[in-house]
């Protein structure tokens, strides 16, 4: 007789991890086996042509005719389909959207991987910028949510503070996909763990490595690669480690420049980040991880039209966090962390006379541990919380003319929090049920002179259910911020300072409401939400005259403080299962500021106030899983700015004269993306994707930022404003090879 | 209940959609003042028009933006003149209103006012008491440079009981009038109690790009050193960090002007005036 090997590897068609003991049956005798922890299986077939039946519990059987010897086949299981739907396997329920008090919006990473993939990669943040009320903007940093700014938002990663979030001026997001769990976003009813922003809270989990079984992933593309391994050192520890490399400017840069912008200046973008995490199940009651992360960017923009003007920022994050969950005899669930993150930032601008360099800052220690006890209909937390965080402002080296000055900052200050925290989630009946939280801190600043303060943030989300499928949620909360951030929002580059409250500047506060409706149909196959928020805040700041103010030498006097507030209204519908899928959003809102010392107080609005932001987003998946199309489109209203409305002579210099503070609107932005995503399997080894996109597929050069040049006309000795208008990302092809080792 | 959800949103909606008008009004200026009154000199006022976008600027040009239908004043607490209108090729705008007697005297207060088209445009500066008393000038070498020379003066703060501000001139034999030097205002809130300050020359004119920062060997530099009022010091300050070196951080706010109803700055100014050659 001769040799019949048959061997098969077993793996969930959702989240691709391989199906441990799923059941083989050979048909022909009956002979019946299991794969191993790896999903896989060899067999010396008895008979063939034979069938050969897959099953696990959970999901579809499948059934395989093989004819050949030394057949290897890859079996992806689906999960059950109920009736005559698919039932896909997430760590959420369906109805959460109008079930749960809170308004959060969470990403499973099933959810995040089946997202249309671009430039090679599913982007967690661009994935909640489809959110209504959740706005990310090409070319700035982070996230803007219900018209907070950006530093009002506070990003938790693996419980380290993150204060910048993005690679390539938000191209893509810090967040490798390849290593997050889940993520979410809070819009209102921040938990009580989580304080001090007045926006939102956006919190990211990433995968514990698995001891099961080695885990490889990799990426090549024509923008960016990617790496990830896992590695079970025993049974107890495993290891995994993530990196990830741009090379924007290789091939995809040059290419488009040449082809559509001939004339202009192809940026310099640049990206590099690296993940790594040893986790420890010492026992069933605990388990140990420490993390780290590692990443930077570089960007370089010259502008010749722009008086010969250069420009060269880098950022970069750095984390580390040890985290201990341990789960105690009586079921009270600790998670202690401990977490050290760091931000720096490196600015350097030539035009002209000028070349200015600036490093600015910050860094931090923070503690928290959160207890978690079901007692009853009661889910409580409770905690404490203490975060050192140290600012360097950073002075300002400036060379004008060769003539050396700097323009000091003040020097590298610290400040602590202490918080306590509360929070119940209760069901008071079948239909309503709320989340009551507080949160007190004690905030110092260790290098000043006894400046301190003590804010108690209360917050209450309260969720009552028409039915199972339909609910009325409301929240307040009131919030205060430490922590300031300016933005030299004249200049073309992102550049911000951050700095804390202290004797010269309060913290920020803010009032918080939102109330919405949320109505789910046919079984949560359609959702959708109608909301309302108003937020009040004050003590925000802003740079009085200019980030360069080369005669006003304390830096408290450059920053002017003031109120504001936003408003608006949100709807969202979405279709969540079946072969297509989509969502489309749209939100009108309002974020308004009143500055004593600018615009002559009168209200103006923000530099992000984007009034309409409108998204769709359409996938289809063939009936065989092969081949998923999607699309993206995004609409925003433009950039606020102030007009250049006359220059007059004083002196026999030109001086401008602009109209009221942010009275101008850039054109609206818009932008469609498209995407394809081919799978196949390379044998039993891998599962491997490849993924076509295209960014910005219209090929739209959205305006970025707007300036006034002077040019000199040598013949007639005289100078003549122009208005330039710079846009940053054309059109982005991309081709990537993902590959996922079985 | 979603009927009422529906109206309450579209009400919110509405409230928001109201129109723009939270904005002050946009304050397209029709007259720019620059105007001096200074110790033992005339009074003298440049009128001009603002540039629009699309106009071309240069000297050349100048002459299309002089406002020369104005009614000009001048008046202290004992004195009032009416200004002549007058030109003066050397200057920047060659067109001016002058006074023909009034000149300025150390702590007096002098009020503008200029007529035009119905309108009345006002403004008061006051000359500050103390003067600039110079110390020291000197001249310093430049290194790898055996021809120019780097000029520098010191002086005591003006008034050491309050902060002063300062606005700093020179003029070579070669030149017909004063230009300011390079960063020509200075506010003395943090020298103490010595103030030392590079006579750095000052471009002519908005297209002189050939200007040297430095001075011959040989030159005859007259230095003017002025106290001015403070309201004025800080609209120079800030005038200075505009367009000194075309400052690429500027965001978009405008100078702080001392004059009610239109752009610009009238400035008292305290002057004293010293002459060195260059060796």
């Amino acid at each position: 007789m001769g040799q019949r090997p048959f061997s098969a590897i077993v793996f969930d068609a959702e989240t691709r991890k391989p199906l441990a003991g799923t059941q083989v049956v050979f048909f022909t005798n009956n002979d019946v086996h299991l794969t191993d922890e790896n999903g896989k299986l060899s067999y010396e077939m008895k008979q063939i042509p034979d069938s050969v039946s897959f099953s696990f519990i959970g999901y579809k059987d499948t059934v395989l005719f093989v004819s050949k010897p030394s057949e290897k086949v890859v079996v992806r299981l689906h999960p059950i389909a109920y009736k005559t739907q698919e039932v896909v396997v997430t760590s959420k329920k369906n109805d959460e959207n109008v079930t749960l008090a809170r308004e959060e919006v969470f990403l499973s990473k099933a959810e995040l991987m089946s997202l249309p993939a671009l430039m090679g990669e599913q982007d967690v943040i661009r994935s909640f910028s489809s959110n209504a009320g959740v706005q990310q903007f090409e070319g700035m940093q982070g996230i803007y949510v219900r018209g907070g700014s950006q530093d009002q938002n506070l990003i938790v990663f693996d419980e380290a503070i993150v204060y910048n979030p993005s690679h390539l001026l938000g191209f893509f997001s810090v967040f490798n996909p390849d290593i997050i769990e889940n993520a979410r976003l809070y819009k209102s009813g921040v938990p009580a763990k989580y304080g001090g922003r007045l926006s939102s809270v956006l919190q990211i989990s990433t995968q514990k490595p698995s001891t099961d079984h080695v885990e490889f992933d990799a990426s090549l593309g024509l923008i960016s690669s990617r790496l990830k391994c896992n590695i079970p050192l025993n049974k107890k520890i495993a290891a995994q480690l993530s990196v990830r490399k741009s090379y924007l400017n290789t091939l995809v840069l040059p290419m488009v420049y040449t082809l559509f912008f001939p004339n202009d200046d192809v940026p310099h973008l640049g990206f590099s980040d690296a993940n790594g995490m040893i986790s420890f199940d010492l026992n069933s009651r605990n388990v140990l991880k420490v993390s780290a992360y590692v990443g930077n960017d570089n960007f370089a923009m010259t502008r010749k039209k722009i008086s010969s003007q250069d420009n060269i920022v880098r950022w970069g994050n750095t984390a580390l966090v040890g985290n201990w969950l341990h789960t105690s005899k009586h079921n009270f669930i600790t998670s202690t962390s401990v977490s050290y993150s760091k931000y720096k930032f490196y600015f350097n601008m030539t035009q002209d006379y000028y070349d200015l360099t600036t490093e600015t800052g910050i860094r931090n220690l923070d503690v928290r541990s959160v207890t978690n006890k079901r007692i009853a209909n009661n889910l409580i937390s409770f905690g404490f919380e203490n975060l050192t965080q140290q600012f360097k402002l950073g002075d300002i080296d400036l060379k004008i003319d060769s003539e050396k000055r700097k323009i000091e900052n003040p020097d590298e200050c610290v400040s602590n929090e202490f918080s306590l925290f509360a929070e119940d989630k209760l069901e008071l009946t079948d239909r309503l049920n709320l989340v009551a939280g507080l949160r007190g801190v004690l905030y110092s600043k260790s290098d000043s002179l006894d400046y301190w303060n003590v804010a108690l943030s209360p917050r209450l989300q309260v969720c009552y259910l028409f039915s199972s499928q339909a609910s009325v949620k409301a929240s307040i909360a009131h919030e205060t911020q430490n922590l300031h951030l300016v933005s030299m929002v004249s200049s073309a580059l992102p550049a911000d300072i951050w700095f804390p409250a202290s004797e010269h500047l309060g913290p920020e506060r803010g009032l918080l409401c939102s109330i919405g409706f949320f109505r789910n149909f046919s079984d949560n196959t359609y959702e959708t939400s109608l909301g309302l928020f108003y937020k009040r805040m004050n003590n925000l700041v802003e740079f009085k005259n200019s980030f360069l103010d080369l005669y006003t030498h304390n830096f408290y006097d450059r920053i002017t403080t003031g109120s504001g507030f936003a408003s608006g209204f949100e709807m969202a519908v979405a279709k969540k299962q079946g072969q297509l899928q989509w969502s489309t959003a749209y939100s009108f809102s309002r974020t308004l500021r009143k500055f004593a010392e600018l615009n002559e107080n009168y209200w103006y609005p923000a530099t992000f106030d984007r009034p309409h932001d409108a998204t769709v987003s359409v996938s289809y998946t063939t009936k065989s899983k092969k081949w998923q199309f999607a699309a993206y489109w995004v609409l925003i209203s433009g950039k606020t700015y102030s007009e250049l409305s006359e220059i007059y002579l004083i002196a026999g210099k030109l001086v401008h004269n602009y109209g009221p503070m942010n009275n101008s609107r850039m054109p609206a932005y818009h932008r469609l993306d498209l995407s394809a995503d081919y799978q196949w399997f390379i044998k039993d080894l891998f599962d491997a994707h490849i993924l076509f996109s295209i960014y910005n597929a219209y090929n739209r050069m959205n305006p970025y930022f707007i300036s006034y040049d002077a040019t000199f006309s040598e013949d007639s000795q005289t100078y003549k404003i122009a208005k330039e208008t710079t846009g940053l990302f054309p059109i982005l092809p991309s081709i990537s090879l993902n590959l996922h080792l079985l | 209940m979603i009927k009422r959800f529906v109206i309450l949103i579209v009400s919110v909606l509405c409230l928001l959609s109201c129109k723009d008008d939270f904005t002050p009004p946009s304050k397209k200026a029709s007259v720019v003042v620059e105007g001096y009154i200074e110790t033992n000199q005339l009074a003298k006022v440049f009128l001009t028009f603002p540039f629009s976008l699309d106009d071309e600027i240069g000297e050349s040009s100048y002459q299309n933006f002089i406002n020369s239908y104005a009614k000009v004043v001048v008046s202290s607490e004992t004195e009032r003149e009416v200004l002549t209108f007058k030109k003066d090729d050397n200057l920047i705008p060659p067109y001016y209103y002058s006074s023909s007697l009034l000149v300025g005297e150390a702590g007096k207060t002098y009020r503008l006012e200029v007529i035009f088209r119905g309108d009345t445009i006002t403004a008061v500066a006051t000359i500050p008491q103390n003067e600039v008393e110079i110390d020291s000038i000197w001249c310093e070498p430049i290194e790898n440079d055996s021809v120019h020379r780097n000029l520098y003066i010191s002086f005591d703060k003006a008034n050491p009981q309050a902060v002063s501000y300062y606005k700093f001139y020179t003029r070579t034999q070669s030149q017909k009038t004063f230009y300011p030097i390079k960063n020509s205002t200075l506010s003395d809130e943090t020298y103490e109690p010595q103030i030392t300050v590079g006579m750095h020359a000052g471009a002519e004119n908005v297209v002189d790009t050939s200007t040297t920062s430095y001075f011959s060997l040989g030159d005859t530099v007259t230095i003017k050193a002025a106290t001015i009022d403070a309201e004025s010091g800080q609209f120079w300050l800030l005038y200075d960090n505009e367009t000194e070196y075309n400052n690429p951080f500027s965001n978009g706010s405008n100078l702080p002007s001392n004059i009610n109803g239109g752009l610009g700055v009238w400035t008292g100014m305290n002057s004293v005036r010293k002459q060195i050659v260059v060796q």
